[in-house]
């Protein structure tokens, strides 16, 4: 892949991402694994627990990670670059003129219209991450809309370790730094899988 | 220490220092300029959170471009954001060099991965009820939500999901809402 067709990929997460980072997931989910098959859903999921156990921000480290896959070193240079390039552009440009026109209407529309786009996104990552940990099968949004239409009920097989986590850090997330609970996370994890 | 080499480098440590991304580097960031350094103050840290909840983008790049261009304009911005980016460049590339992903088969290092998968899951939904709770107040806001959960239902790209929750999101917010249901501004 020529690296400014890598560059413009990543821009484009980059300008989507409402919400921080995170909502790359989605973005990269759709592209990587639903349309292109470049990764298998498994690789996916083991590609965003490196970058979480990782230090650094978790969407830099997921681009780095993909763009080193696709064309080795400067491809990952290329990659988080283009994924930081519209953040930077957007984030100077509103340093200046943002806190300036605070209260005009189109400002205010745009921020209230970025909470909702960054809800969204969250609950469209959270239907990815479900599928990569907690569920055995994978259970599609667009399945889900058929079981709506359809009235019948979906078979649902969970993993429950890996509940048990889910419920632990729903529980801590208010109490401790979310960097010890994914250290936490790690170290039981693999811990258990000892026994 | 000129203003940029020190922005560098503290946001090379605050990047190596933090894991689960963004968000967990904010306290840090408060730390370190308003409590060690008293070269921002809290209300510069508010305007930060808002800056980095409404631009598109991410929030380690944002925060780095706000409190560099603070300090020192737009090079304060660009050496920061650098510092930030720096650490997980280096980490990465020498893990996907050294580690392939397809090379991963340990038993221990995977199960280690998935209850890491399954954390990052509840903070997902941690946030999400967090944001939800903000939005959410009124009965008639249900409705342009469920209308926007159906178009998340049918499978269309995210890309449009962002778009469409947006622009309906903030047509909504600031024209519909405030002139039908909340009666004009006294």
């Amino acid at each position: 892949m020529s690296y400014f067709i890598l560059f413009l990929q990543f821009a484009k997460y980059g300008l989507l991402c409402f919400g921080g980072g995170y909502m790359i997931i989605p973005l990269l989910f759709a592209d990587l694994v639903q349309k292109t098959a470049f990764l298998s859903p498994e690789s996916f999921g083991n590609l965003l627990s490196v970058s979480q156990v990782t230090p650094g921000a978790v969407s830099i480290n997921t681009a780095t990670y993909v763009g080193f896959m696709q064309s080795g070193v400067v491809g990952s240079l290329v990659a988080t670059l283009g994924l930081c390039f519209p953040t930077f552009i957007l984030s100077s440009c509103a340093v200046h003129f943002l806190f300036k026109y605070r209260e005009h209407p189109l400002t205010i529309a745009f921020f209230k219209g970025a909470k909702w786009a960054a809800f969204l996104m969250i609950l469209y990552a959270v239907g990815v991450f479900a599928n990569i940990s907690v569920f055995q099968e994978p259970v599609h949004l667009s399945s889900l809309f058929n079981v709506l239409s359809s009235g019948t009920v979906a078979h649902i097989e969970l993993k429950w370790l890996e509940v048990g986590f889910l419920m632990a850090s729903i529980l801590l997330a208010r109490r401790i730094s979310f960097t010890y609970i994914i250290l936490l996370s790690a170290v039981v994890g693999g811990g258990i899988s000892f026994l | 220490m000129s203003k940029n080499i020190l922005l560098f480098v503290e946001f090379f440590k605050i990047a190596l220092f933090t894991i689960g991304g963004g968000l967990a580097m904010i306290p840090l960031i408060e730390d370190i300029f308003v409590r060690k350094h008293n070269m921002l103050t809290k209300e510069d840290m508010l305007d930060m959170i808002s800056l980095t909840q409404t631009i598109p983008g991410l929030i380690a790049v944002n925060s780095a471009v706000f409190v560099g261009n603070k300090l020192a304009g737009w090079k304060g911005s660009l050496s920061a954001a650098v510092g930030v980016v720096f650490p997980s460049i280096l980490i990465i590339i020498l893990i996907a060099k050294f580690f392939p992903l397809q090379d991963i088969t340990n038993p221990h290092i995977l199960a280690a991965f998935n209850c890491v998968r399954a954390a990052v899951l509840g903070m997902f939904i941690v946030l999400a009820v967090r944001l939800g709770k903000n939005i959410l107040k009124r009965w008639i806001d249900f409705v342009l939500f469920v209308l926007l959960f159906c178009l998340l239902l049918t499978g269309v790209s995210p890309v449009w999901i962002v778009i469409v929750a947006c622009v309906a999101g903030g047509v909504y917010e600031t024209w519909l809402k405030r002139k039908y249901f909340e009666g004009p501004k006294t």
